[in-house]
């Protein structure tokens, strides 16, 4: 297997980022485990996103969105901003966390020609906006869809910059951005990595995730659904997420722990076990990953030590049919939210229920748990 | 794979109002931004010539110098199909129509762009509404596909050019924006994998990776479906010449089969209906024959196609005209097939056929479905028409090994009599026949009961009752004979009818700590699941509704050879499962 390259340095980040998050992370009230001292932000009906204080589980604030009903949140990388896109997929607005305030919103939508967004990007200093869009024409006898186009879209002028060629004249849907943390390099995340200079957006470099190793079947990486991508537990230009995997001679389905340096292109991953629905999601101390894995009827919660590269702890709990997972700022409580209007919290230690905190209204989007030192910093 | 009722599992669903709009304006075009350059119809396109389609219709689809419209002449259907469509041209294309040029236009397409009885044959269960088991075996990505969304029947009930199978993806796509990703299932993320991940990984793939499989999946099934059901047939091409105006004025005798009632007997008359294209009127009485309750019913119906019979019952005292017709015309117009049925999701039905009488003798069907072997004096009332008023009993033939002993009564439609079965009757199926009539297999001949089966094997109840209608399940109990081989499961066994069993409940395990019996709701004795209410209930964990699958079971008490009472059990598989909260029915092609 491929080995981590992970420089000095950044182990050095993370782990002052760990202690940072060790300090902050005393309980707000003696004798209550909570998730930490974060701000949880979730997306639901009707045209809201709840803000929730993440030591007294109270709901502390709404945005109410203009554009609709939330389906997908982008939270930019200072953690300023939301770009929302709607059910229809076809408004964008954008939003300020700290005023709670529109700052726009925009469409691509023109008379019968519907462009409907799959997956937006800001550029880091915001200036432009890489979407990946698909037009659907409604003429009087019949509609037209158009292919997958990848367009650079200036949000000053709320103008198209200029349309993206796809390498080989192969379209591409389905799948998230990310710009590397210097602005210097656009990620076309799926199991084809596609990576663009942003000077001209030409494509630079390609990097086939599903042929990473000899002897290896189909490998296949999850980078979030039209939920989003949610980084903000991973380093800068590092990605974590699960992995899949046809493993050789018994071509059995493993799944895995996928560590990706986007910078270095390199990935290293190791398997957990049987691909049986888990979904992996990163802990803050970058240290430790949750698991949960739902099958029907029965789910689980898993630890993960990313260090010694095994699952350290594992059991079943009472979960619901369908549900995500986050984990808290603190990395001591598992939120278990979708598919309703409530987020349940769970011990991370002992996997025991602590609570449930309800919402007025079901949730529509991915969930960002965001630490307050992260949000102080950047 | 249950090819109806499946809820649809779409990002956006369409609205449906009823068709029926009231003092409709003339058609008016829709108001829409200039089109393209309109597009060209197929070379085998077939013409619009009826001014009421064109007057409907054209203005969005345009009309060529062979009076081809676009989409349209492209297309056949059925006429569910047809109506369909014609609904969501009113829902969502601002198309006004009055109900009478709706229904005209649904006719119209029906008879010059449906389907040949041959191609209407395989998938009758689906305007029959049945709830079946079906699959299209031919490709199961394409059916697994399609049936994500609605039943595999619809799509079948099309025939399209490549072009026009294209454009109904398309259209799917624009309404229902999650088609293309996981809901829908239409495309996956990107390219197909490199040549070497797709050789190692999966089979059928070329050299460049690009094979068959790598296609997507909307691609593939675009495909498959134009190669499977393209817009031309031999059998439209033979049909669309030979059909007439179907013939069926005159009396007709009912065989029926109401689950959990039994078989029903009776007349028929159809009368040509006026002012109605291919429309009729019908009055019919019919008995069940383990109760003998009789039944009055009035319908008309509108022959589409030359050969698909819609009908819908017609108010009278013993029916508020809530019971739909859907049968099938055989090409020598002597045997109709089909199903009545009736209730909020169509689950209440008759398994129907009637057969043309005219001067002779027609017999239906018995009242009994087995006799036992060493046995005498069994009574068997036989049901039919034009029976004379004497009758020999050398007239009646069951064949081998069973003779009719006497003849009790006979009346024009009925004929009791005493049958005695030798006890070295060779077991299995007999046919009757009286004169010159004759029926296949009404009875079997059997020794002992081995085993009972509950019907339908895998049932359906949807909660309901407090915001919508439920829909319960009726289940029967049928006796097995294993046959002469005496092993279960061979094709000697034999289907003995119905019999009287106890029912009860027990829990289908199909996830942990399951306690579905608890909530789902009752069975009673006569076989009858009414399902709970619908809605989350608060006495459960999670708050979730009443939803579940249990066991049906079946419990009969046979008598041994010894004397000893021996219980037969058998069980069937009931799936509770939300209402639907949305109609897609095709309720007017009837009317």
């Amino acid at each position: 297997m491929k080995r981590t390259r992970a420089s000095g340095a950044l182990l050095v980040a993370a782990a002052l980022l760990g202690a940072n998050l060790l300090a902050q992370t005393r309980p707000a009230s003696e004798g209550r485990l909570t998730g930490g001292n974060g701000t949880l932000y979730i997306g639901g009906y009707p045209n809201l996103v709840w803000i929730i204080d993440e030591a007294t589980e109270k709901v502390v604030g709404t945005i109410h969105t203009k554009g609709g009903i939330p389906r997908r949140l982008n939270l930019t990388r200072d953690r300023k901003l939301f770009y929302i896109i709607d059910a229809t997929q076809e408004v964008v607005e954008v939003v300020d966390i700290a005023s709670r305030a529109t700052l726009d919103t925009f469409k691509l939508t023109e008379g019968n020609k519907r462009v409907r967004i799959n997956s937006i990007e800001p550029d880091p200093t915001n200036r432009y906006a890489i979407l990946l869009t698909r037009t659907a024409v409604k003429m009087t006898d019949r509609v037209d869809i158009g292919p997958s186009t990848l367009l650079q879209y200036d949000l000053k002028d709320h103008k198209i910059m200029r349309t993206i060629d796809w390498p080989d004249g192969q379209e591409r849907d389905q799948a998230n951005l990310m710009f590397s943390p210097d602005g210097r390099l656009l990620y076309f995340l799926g199991n084809e990595v596609l990576i663009f200079e942003t000077e001209t957006f030409k494509q630079v470099d390609k990097w086939d995730l599903s042929n990473i190793e000899e002897g290896l079947g189909q490998v296949s990486v999850s980078f979030g659904g039209f939920g989003g991508l949610d980084t903000v537990y991973d380093e800068p230009g590092f990605l974590t997420t699960t992995l899949t995997i046809e493993d050789p001679v018994q071509h059995r389905r493993m799944v895995g722990v996928a560590h990706i340096d986007l910078n270095k292109k390199d990935l290293d991953f190791y398997t957990l076990g049987p691909a049986g629905g888990v979904n992996i999601v990163l802990a803050p101390d970058h240290k430790h990953a949750y698991g949960l894995e739902s099958a029907v009827g029965r789910y689980e919660f898993w630890t993960i030590d990313l260090d010694q590269r095994k699952i350290t702890s594992r059991a079943e709990f009472a979960g619901r049919p369908r549900m995500a997972l986050k984990a808290s700022s603190n990395g001591k409580v598992l939120y278990i939210y979708q598919a309703g209007h409530t987020i349940d919290l769970y011990d991370a230690a002992t996997y025991k229920y602590l609570r449930t905190i309800e919402l007025d209204g079901d949730v529509t989007t991915g969930f960002f748990v965001v630490p307050r030192q992260a949000s102080a910093t950047k | 794979m249950i090819a109806r009722g499946r809820l649809l599992a779409v990002v956006f669903s369409i609205a449906v109002p009823t068709l029926i709009v009231a003092q409709a304006p003339p058609p008016a075009p829709a108001q829409r931004p200039a089109s393209p350059p309109s597009m060209a119809v197929s070379d085998e396109g077939i013409p619009v010539t009826d001014p009421v389609v064109v007057r409907a219709c054209g203005s969005c689809h345009t009309r060529d110098d062979k009076q081809r419209m676009t989409r349209i002449s492209d297309r056949r259907a059925t006429p569910e199909n047809w109506e369909l469509t014609i609904r969501r041209m009113m829902s969502l294309n601002n198309v006004q129509l009055t109900p009478d040029v709706a229904r005209a236009v649904i006719k119209s397409l029906s008879d010059t762009h449906g389907l040949a009885p041959e191609e209407a044959r395989g998938i009758q269960f689906e305007a029959e509404r049945r709830l079946i088991d079906f699959a299209f075996e031919a490709d199961k990505d394409t059916n697994t596909l399609c049936s994500r969304c609605h039943s595999i029947g619809r799509v079948l009930s099309e025939r399209r050019t490549k072009d026009e199978w294209t454009r109904l993806l398309a259209m799917h796509r624009y309404y229902y924006p999650g088609i293309d990703g996981a809901s829908g299932g239409f495309r996956r993320g990107g390219p197909p994998p490199t040549a070497a991940a797709a050789g190692r990984g999966r089979a059928g793939g070329d050299q460049s990776g690009r094979g068959a499989e790598d296609a997507q999946p909307m691609d593939k099934a675009r495909d498959v479906l134009s190669r499977s059901f393209p817009l031309m047939s031999a059998e439209w091409t033979a049909w669309s010449a030979a059909m007439r105006t179907p013939r069926l004025a005159g009396r007709w005798a009912i065989a029926g089969y109401q689950i959990g009632r039994g078989p029903l007997y009776g007349q028929l008359t159809i009368a040509d209906r006026a002012g109605v294209v291919d429309g009729f009127t019908t009055e019919s009485k019919f008995t069940y024959s383990r109760t003998g309750e009789t039944v009055s019913h009035k319908s008309r119906a509108v022959v589409y196609t030359g050969f698909q019979w819609r009908g819908r019952s017609a108010d009278t005292p013993d029916d508020q005209g809530t019971w739909r017709e859907v049968e099938f015309i055989e090409r020598n117009g002597q045997q109709i097939t089909g199903r009545w049925f009736t209730g909020a999701y169509d689950e209440t039905g008759i398994d129907i056929t009637l057969r043309r009488v005219a001067n002779d003798p027609v017999v239906s069907g018995t009242d009994v479905s087995a006799l036992k072997t060493a046995a005498s004096n069994q009574r068997v009332r036989i049901y039919g028409a034009n029976f004379p008023a004497t009758v020999q009993a050398a007239e009646i033939d069951f064949g081998q090994g069973v003779k009719v002993s006497r003849v009790v009564s006979a009346s024009p439609d009925t004929l009791t009599v005493d049958v005695d079965v030798a006890a070295n009757a060779r077991l299995g199926p007999r046919d009757l026949a009286f004169g010159g009539s004759s029926i296949a297999t009404p009875v079997v001949v059997y020794s002992k009961i081995d085993a009972i089966k509950v019907v339908p094997v895998a049932g359906m109840a949807r909660l309901g009752g407090i915001q919508f209608p439920n829909r319960p399940e009726q289940f029967e109990a049928r006796g097995v004979s294993y046959g002469a081989d005496g092993k279960p499961g061979t094709p000697d066994d034999l289907d003995l009818g119905p019999l009287t069993a106890r029912w009860s409940l027990e829990e289908y395990a199909a996830t942990f700590r399951d306690d579905d019996i608890q909530f789902v709701g009752e069975l009673a004795q006569s076989g009858l699941f009414t399902p709970n209410v619908e809605g989350p209930n608060p006495k459960r964990s999670g708050n979730r509704n009443n939803i579940g699958d249990v066991w049906v079971v079946a419990t009969y008490n046979a008598t041994a050879a010894d004397g000893s009472v021996k219980p037969l059990k058998g069980r069937a598989h009931l799936l509770v499962t939300v209402p639907l909260y949305m109609e897609w029915g095709s309720r007017e092609v009837g009317r």
